[in-house]
């Protein structure tokens, strides 16, 4: 079945802090590298999806339009869905489908953000920020009722679990040269459950960074994938969104099954079951993250992710590959583009160039974004053209 | 949204939420009713999420419930370390609602999930009064 939609560029920045460089500037970089990599030229690009507030824009929606602007050249679509990975490519996918354009720039990342927070970290909404909640406390709140439900001992057990799936994938990110925290040495599960406390019961080793970087992913028709050097097709997709982020608490019974029907609808999409899949991309904002996208995915049962992820092995020699660059805890979370760089990455596990965390014969790999504490969560499914 | 000396945000109300923080500066603690439907919420909005029915009132809670889930946060939303942390938590109201807010009074080893809490206010300014919750006295249980 699949959507008869290819991806055939891909474009990452450097990935780190204070890279000197405004977002926009960040995105041109990454735009540059995926032309390259796909062996078009900018006139090639009649479709395009990427956020615009530096000078030279007008600030007016849709931002998108700003960079026909800088292109020189017309666009005949334009996207402005935020975040980008599944969402993104999801509408640039529809697009090309519909035959609206033909090659479609989609971009992420952020830059410039100097010494301080990503603003996204600490949503403004007035029901939410005087109690001095950010985003990572919000996964908490969702983490701590989740392990109150299992029980004291399966919640201690799963604590102590996903304390082994977060120093398995910081230790991806430590042996990837392209990682923000690259060199680390080894993290231990010890480690992880000894970390400062953040927002208990999440520690600091639990949490993804935020960092500056940009992906840019080229999204393309078969006819003109055809034509490109190592395409990629998009075999599913699927989103879901419960409300807007961050402007209520988010609630385990609610918002812990967020994005399974959304997955669901992927797999059938793709024709594919989740045992299928050769390599998964999740959105290990949290470590516990991890565990409920096993079980959402329909991996396992509720409660069931993190022992699951333990006992099966996530590294690049386990059963179920997962996040072996490092992930968002250690590999790069560039904000609104982190679902886009995760994206990325189960793109080059199928082309073979994930480099350190790349798996053997990868046919199949899937990639999330966003998750409980959000409240909304997308999965999307590529694999090698048929 | 303004931000006070010590870094903590103060709401700036708007017409959709001055009738909430109005009630809370007079200590009433309020949540949406929808004249068409019965349906009770929060936070507050224009319309009912049941049946998007617009004739809304405000109706008062009597400010006991329990503690959903919560978060002891050892960092201040700027990223400052929190000596003293603070508890974050989700509270499911006793009238079937819920709102994130802050548990006071109560020493982090004793937190619990389902733990009985009630209402106190914690004024920000002459305007803001903050509801936040702190734990039922538990002499009387004993």
């Amino acid at each position: 079945m699949a959507t008869g939609v290819y991806v055939v560029g891909l474009g990452n920045t450097q990935m780190g802090w204070n890279l000197g460089v405004s977002t926009e500037q960040l995105y041109l970089q990454a735009i540059k590298i995926a032309l390259n990599d796909a062996e078009l030229t900018k006139e090639d690009i009649d479709g395009f999806s990427g956020k615009w507030t530096a000078p030279g824009g007008t600030q007016l929606h849709p931002g998108s339009a700003d960079w026909g602007t800088l292109l020189g050249q017309p666009l005949s679509w334009i996207g402005d869905t935020y975040p980008q990975g599944p969402p993104g490519l999801m509408d640039a996918a529809a697009a090309v489908s519909a035959g609206a354009c033909n090659v479609a720039v989609v971009v992420s990342g952020q830059g410039a953000l100097g010494d301080g927070l990503a603003e996204y970290t600490t949503p403004k909404n007035e029901f939410v920020a005087p109690y001095g909640a950010f985003t990572a406390a919000n996964f908490s709140l969702v983490a701590k009722r989740y392990m109150h439900e299992l029980g004291p001992k399966q919640g201690e057990a799963v604590r102590n679990d996903v304390a082994k799936i977060a120093a398995t994938i910081r230790n991806g990110g430590s042996q990837n040269p392209e990682a923000v925290l690259k060199n680390r040495g080894e993290i231990t599960q010890e480690m992880v459950l000894k970390s400062k406390p953040v927002a208990l019961p999440l520690r600091l080793y639990d949490i993804c960074l935020a960092n500056e970087g940009a992906t840019a992913i080229i999204v393309a028709s078969k006819s003109v994938a055809m034509e490109c050097p190592d395409p990629v097709e998009i075999l599913g997709v699927g989103c879901e969104w419960q409300r807007q982020q961050y402007t209520m608490a988010p609630r385990f019974e609610e918002n812990w099954s967020v994005g399974r029907d959304a997955a669901a609808k992927a797999f059938r999409t793709a024709n594919l079951k989740p045992e299928d899949i050769d390599v998964r991309s999740f959105y290990d904002a949290t470590s516990f993250e991890v565990a409920r996208q096993f079980e959402i995915l329909g991996y396992c049962g509720l409660g069931e992710g993190a022992a699951f992820a333990v006992e099966n092995g996530i590294d690049a020699k386990g059963k179920f590959p997962t996040n072996t660059d490092g992930g968002l805890l250690s590999y790069s979370h560039t904000g609104f583009g982190g679902p886009h760089t995760r994206a990325s990455y189960a793109i080059r596990q199928i082309r073979g160039t994930a480099g350190s965390g790349q798996v053997d014969n990868v046919k199949t790999a899937l990639s999330c974004g966003a998750g409980s504490g959000a409240q909304y969560h997308g999965t999307i499914i590529f694999g090698r053209p048929q | 949204m303004t931000e006070n000396k010590s870094g903590m945000f103060i709401p700036e109300p708007s017409w959709l939420t001055q009738p909430f923080w109005d009630n809370a500066n007079k200590g009433v603690l309020t949540r949406q009713k929808c004249k068409n439907c019965g349906f009770e919420f929060f936070p507050p909005q224009f319309a009912c999420r049941q049946c998007l029915g617009t004739e809304l009132t405000w109706v008062p809670s009597k400010g006991r419930g329990r503690i959903y889930s919560f978060s002891v946060l050892h960092m201040a939303p700027d990223g400052r370390p929190l000596v003293n942390p603070t508890i974050l938590a989700d509270v499911d109201l006793d009238e079937g609602w819920h709102m994130m807010t802050n548990i006071e009074d109560c020493p982090v080893e004793q937190l619990e999930c389902d733990m009985e809490v009630s209402l106190k206010w914690r004024r920000l300014s002459d305007l803001i009064n903050l509801p936040v919750f702190s734990p039922v006295n538990k002499r009387t249980a004993s």
